[in-house]
C-alpha cells in the first residue's frame, strides 16, 4: 500500500470512529446535560453548559429531596433481582449446560433439548405475563423480589445454558477423566475441575444475565406494586399527564447505569476472555 | 477485590444518600403551603371517624408523578393530616401513565383488591360500571360518619362525568376541559391590532370567538418576529403525535361542529339528533365521519399550517414548551398551562396569559334535516381525565376508602388543592369560581403566586365554558372507550401528516369502530352509552 493510500485508509478510519464515538457517548451525554437544565432550557437545541444554558442543580435536589427513598428503592430492588436472577440462572445453566456438554441424550436428543432451551428466548414476555400473575398472585409472591427473581431466572436462564454448555464442551474431557482415574467423582471433577476452568465463561455469563435482568421492564411493572418495584419501573415513572418529564428521565437513568457499568468495568477482563474462549483453536 | 469494594461503596454511599433525603422531603411544602394547608384542614367537615379505623391502611393506585407532581402529590400531602385525623394511613402505589390501564384492569379483573381507591381518569367508566368493578359514592352521601363535600357546587357537565344514571359514583377532586391561551400583551399590542387590520381588512377579534377567527389571528402570527426575538414566530402549537394525546385537541374542536342544540324550551335535552356526539344511540353507528366531524377536520389541518411542521411530533411536554416560552402566540389545551404559565423555571410568560372558554363555531350540522346550520354554536367540553377516586369493589375496607375520599372532596381541601397548581388539580367547582358566580376571590390565587390578572383570566375562561356555555359535549364512557380513542389517534395522524384525506380517515376510524362495536356487543354498549348520556329512547 503506497503511503498516500495509507494515509486515506487511515484517515477515513479514523472518521469512522469519531462517528461511532459520538453516537455511542451522544445519548450520555445528552443525558448529563439534561440532568443540569432547568425544564424551560430542555426543549431548546441547547448543549454547552454555561454558553447556551445555565446548568442547575434543582433537578438532581428535587430528585434527592422528593423522590429519594424511592430510588433508593429500586436500586437495590434492581441489584437485588438482577443479581439473584443471574446467579440463579448461572447456577442452573452450569448444571444444564455440562450436562449437555458431557452426556448424550438419546430420548430427547441433545440438539433438541438445546432448542428448546433457545426457544424460551423466542417466546415474547407478553404472552405469558398474565399466567406469571396469577401464578405469583395464587402463590402470594406478587410485589416480592422473588417472584422477579424467579420470572427473570426463567428468561436469562437460555443463554446461561448455551453459553456454559459451548464453555464445557470447549475443555478438554481428558482434564476430567484423570481426575476420575484419581478417585473424583463425577460431581467433584465438575466442581473441583470443569466449573474453576469454566470460571471466564461464567462471570461473563452472570453479567449477561445481569444486564437482561437490570432491564427487564413487563415483568416488573406487572407483577410489582410499590416494595419490589426495580429502577426501569422508576424511570417509566417521569411520564404522566403533562408530558415525560425529561430532566428527571435522565438524572434516574444516569443513577440507574451506576452499578452495572461499575460491575462491568470491573470484571471486564472476564467477558472479554469469557467471550472469545473457543473462538480460536489451535 | 479493589474494584469490588469500589462497587460496594458506590453503592452504599448512594443509598444512604438517598435514605437520608426522606428527612428532606416531608420539609418540602413551603410554610405558606402548611399554613393555608393547617387553615384548609381545620375548616373543611371532618365527619365522625370510626374510632375502629385506627391502626388500618389502604392502598391508593394513582398514576406516577412524585410526591409534587400533579394528582399523585397531594396525596403525600395531605397524608400526615389523614393520619392525625384516622389514626389510619395509606400506601401510595404510582403508576407510570403509560401502564396505568393495564394495571388497573389487571388487578380487577382478577379480583386481586390490590387497590382500595383508584385515582384514575373518566374514560375507565365504562369498564368500572359494565363490570360492577367500583362502589358509588352515591351510598355515602348521607353516612354521618363520612365528611360532608358538595356534589351541587362541581359544575354541570362536570356532574354528569362524576355520576351514571343519576347517581354519584366518583368523589370529586380534578377538572379537566379544555380553553383557549393565547398571549395578551401581544393580541392587546395597539401595533399588532394595527398591522392586523392592513393586512386582513378586520379587527383583530380579541380573544377570539370561534375556531375561524382563531384561524385567522394564528395564521396572521405566523412565521412573524411578534416576540422580538429575531427569529420567526408560531402561530399555534399543538401536540399531535400519536399517542402524544392529541386526539383531545380534536374532541374540543370538534364538538361545537357536531353537537345541536335541541329545539324546543330545552336546547339541552338529548335526543338521538341533539346533543350526542360520538354514537347515533338508536343504532350505535358511530358520528365520526358525519359532515361536522369532517368539517371540523378541515379546520384542525388549516390551524396545524399555522403552526411549526414539527408538532406533527410533540407530545403535551414540547407543544406546551413553545407556548410557555413565548414562540407561539395560541395554544388549546388543559388547565395544567396556565398554573405552568406562572412557573418561573419553566414559563416566561407570566403576566402576559390570556384565557378563553373553548371557541365555538359558525355553523353546525343538523343530524336530523342533514342540513348546515348557519348559526354560531359554542360547547363546553369535559375532554381530558378528570382524575378522580373511585372505590374498588375488592377493596376491604371500603368505609375508610369512603372516608379518605369525601374528606379530600371537600370544599376546603379541594379548593386548596386547585389554587396550588402544582398538585394538577383544575378548577371546576363553584368555589373555585371568582366571585360574585363563585365563592372564591382572586387574592386566593395570588397567594399561592399567581399574577392576579392571569389567574382572573383563567378561572373566568372556566366559568364562562362550564356555567354559561348553552352545550356540553357528551364523555364517551363505554368500555372499550381506549381503543377506540387510540384507533382514532392514528387516524386522525394519518390525516394530518397528508397520508389519506379527512374523510378517508374518519371513515377509517368509524370502520374500526364498528368492528369494535361488534366484537364486545353492539347491543350491550348501545345500553350502557344511553345510559352514559342521559338517552331514554322515546
Amino acid at each position: 500500500m503506497s503511503k498516500k493510500r495509507h494515509r486515506i485508509v487511515e484517515t477515513l478510519l479514523w472518521i469512522v470512529v469519531v462517528i461511532v464515538v459520538l453516537w455511542v457517548v451522544s445519548p450520555f451525554y445528552w443525558a448529563v446535560i439534561t440532568s443540569f437544565k432547568k425544564p424551560a432550557d430542555v426543549f431548546r437545541l441547547s448543549s454547552i453548559p454555561w454558553v447556551q444554558f445555565r446548568p442547575t442543580l434543582n433537578n438532581w435536589q428535587t430528585e434527592f429531596n422528593q423522590r429519594g427513598p424511592e430510588i433508593t428503592r429500586g436500586l437495590l430492588n434492581s441489584v437485588t433481582i438482577a443479581i439473584g436472577a443471574s446467579v440463579f440462572a448461572v447456577f442452573l445453566g452450569s448444571l444444564a449446560g455440562y450436562g449437555l456438554a458431557r452426556h448424550r441424550y438419546t430420548k430427547w436428543r441433545n440438539q433438541s433439548m438445546s432448542f428448546w432451551f433457545l426457544s424460551q428466548r423466542f417466546l415474547p414476555p407478553a404472552a405469558t405475563v398474565i399466567p406469571f400473575f396469577l401464578l405469583m398472585k395464587s402463590l402470594k409472591l406478587l410485589d416480592t423480589q422473588i417472584a422477579l427473581i424467579l420470572v427473570n431466572t426463567t428468561f436469562v436462564m437460555p443463554f446461561a445454558v448455551l453459553i456454559m454448555r459451548d464453555m464445557f464442551k470447549e475443555l478438554p474431557v481428558e482434564l476430567e477423566e484423570a481426575a476420575w482415574v484419581d478417585g473424583c467423582s463425577r460431581w467433584q471433577s465438575f466442581v473441583r475441575i470443569a466449573l474453576p476452568l469454566a470460571a471466564p465463561a461464567l462471570v461473563a455469563t452472570v453479567i449477561i444475565c445481569f444486564a437482561f435482568a437490570w432491564n427487564e421492564f413487563l415483568f416488573a411493572l406487572v407483577l410489582t406494586y410499590k416494595k419490589a418495584s426495580p429502577m426501569t419501573v422508576v424511570i417509566a415513572g417521569t411520564e404522566h399527564t403533562q408530558g415525560v418529564q425529561f430532566w428527571y428521565v435522565s438524572t434516574r437513568l444516569l443513577l440507574a447505569i451506576i452499578p452495572p457499568t461499575i460491575l462491568a468495568l470491573t470484571v471486564q477482563k472476564y467477558i472479554v476472555r469469557g467471550l472469545t474462549m473457543g473462538a480460536v483453536k489451535g | 477485590m479493589r474494584k469490588m469494594s469500589l462497587v460496594l461503596s458506590v453503592l452504599v454511599i448512594l443509598s444512604l444518600l438517598f435514605s437520608f433525603s426522606l428527612v428532606w422531603a416531608q420539609e418540602g411544602a413551603s410554610e405558606l403551603e402548611i399554613k393555608t394547608a393547617d387553615a384548609a384542614f381545620e375548616a373543611a367537615d371532618k365527619g365522625n371517624p370510626d374510632p375502629a379505623w385506627k391502626g388500618q391502611k389502604l392502598t391508593i393506585g394513582v398514576y406516577s408523578a412524585g410526591p409534587r407532581g400533579a394528582i399523585s402529590g397531594p396525596l403525600y400531602f395531605w397524608r400526615p393530616y389523614f393520619e392525625k385525623l384516622t389514626g389510619a394511613t395509606y400506601d401510595i402505589v404510582e403508576i407510570p401513565f403509560a401502564e396505568l390501564r393495564e394495571k388497573i384492569f389487571t388487578d380487577l379483573m382478577t379480583g386481586t383488591g390490590t387497590y382500595d381507591i383508584i385515582v384514575g381518569p373518566s374514560w375507565f367508566y365504562g369498564d368500572y360500571i359494565s363490570n360492577d368493578w367500583i362502589v358509588p359514592s352515591d351510598k355515602y352521601l348521607n353516612d354521618p360518619r363520612m365528611p360532608k363535600w358538595e356534589p351541587a357546587s362541581i359544575l354541570p357537565p362536570l356532574q354528569e362525568l362524576y355520576s351514571w344514571g343519576g347517581k354519584w359514583v366518583g368523589f370529586n377532586n380534578d377538572h379537566d376541559g379544555q380553553v383557549l391561551y393565547y398571549r395578551r400583551d401581544i393580541l392587546n399590542d395597539p401595533k399588532w391590532q394595527e398591522e392586523f387590520k392592513k393586512e386582513t381588512g378586520k379587527d383583530m377579534p380579541v380573544p377570539p370567538k370561534t375556531w375561524d377567527e382563531v384561524y385567522e389571528i394564528t395564521k396572521f402570527f405566523h412565521g412573524k418576529d411578534w416576540n422580538g426575538d429575531g427569529e420567526p414566530d408560531y402561530g399555534i402549537t399543538m401536540h399531535l403525535k400519536v399517542a402524544g394525546q392529541g386526539f383531545f385537541h380534536f374532541m374540543a374542536l370538534s364538538a361545537p361542529y357536531v353537537v345541536a342544540p335541541a329545539p324546543g324550551d330545552d336546547p339541552n335535552k338529548v335526543t338521538r339528533y341533539h346533543n350526542v356526539y360520538w354514537f347515533d344511540p338508536e343504532t350505535m353507528e358511530p358520528l365520526v365521519n358525519t359532515p361536522g366531524f369532517v368539517e371540523a377536520l378541515n379546520m384542525l389541518l388549516k390551524l396545524s399550517k399555522t403552526g411549526p411542521s414539527a408538532m406533527w411530533g410533540w407530545s403535551l411536554g414540547e407543544a406546551w414548551d413553545a407556548f410557555l416560552r413565548g414562540k407561539a402566540v395560541i395554544c388549546f389545551s388543559w388547565g395544567d398551562v396556565g398554573s405552568l404559565s406562572q412557573l418561573p423555571d419553566q414559563s416566561s410568560i407570566k403576566g402576559k396569559l390570556g384565557v378563553a372558554p373553548i371557541p365555538g363555531s359558525e355553523k353546525y350540522y343538523d343530524l336530523e334535516t342533514k342540513q348546515w346550520v348557519e348559526k354560531r354554536n359554542f360547547v363546553a367540553n369535559t375532554v381530558g381525565a378528570s382524575w378522580h377516586g373511585v372505590i374498588s369493589k375488592f377493596s376491604k375496607n371500603q368505609d375508610l376508602a369512603a372516608y379518605f375520599l369525601s374528606w379530600q372532596a371537600t370544599p376546603p381541601i379541594n379548593h386548596w388543592n386547585v389554587v396550588w397548581g402544582w398538585t394538577g388539580v383544575d378548577p371546576g367547582t363553584l368555589y373555585d369560581l371568582l366571585q360574585p358566580t363563585g365563592k372564591s376571590t382572586i387574592e386566593e390565587y395570588v397567594a399561592t403566586g399567581y399574577e392576579a390578572e392571569d389567574a382572573k383570566q383563567f378561572v373566568n375562561a372556566y366559568e364562562e365554558m362550564w356555567y354559561k356555555y348553552p352545550l356540553k359535549q357528551s364523555y364517551l364512557r363505554i368500555p372499550g372507550t381506549p381503543e377506540m380513542w387510540e384507533i382514532w389517534d392514528i387516524h386522525l395522524s394519518e390525516a394530518v401528516t397528508g397520508q389519506v384525506t379527512p374523510e378517508e380517515a374518519l371513515n377509517r376510524t368509524a370502520e374500526d369502530w364498528n368492528a369494535i362495536i361488534d366484537r364486545l356487543g353492539r347491543e350491550q354498549l348501545k345500553k350502557i352509552y344511553q345510559e352514559a348520556i342521559g338517552y331514554k329512547p322515546e
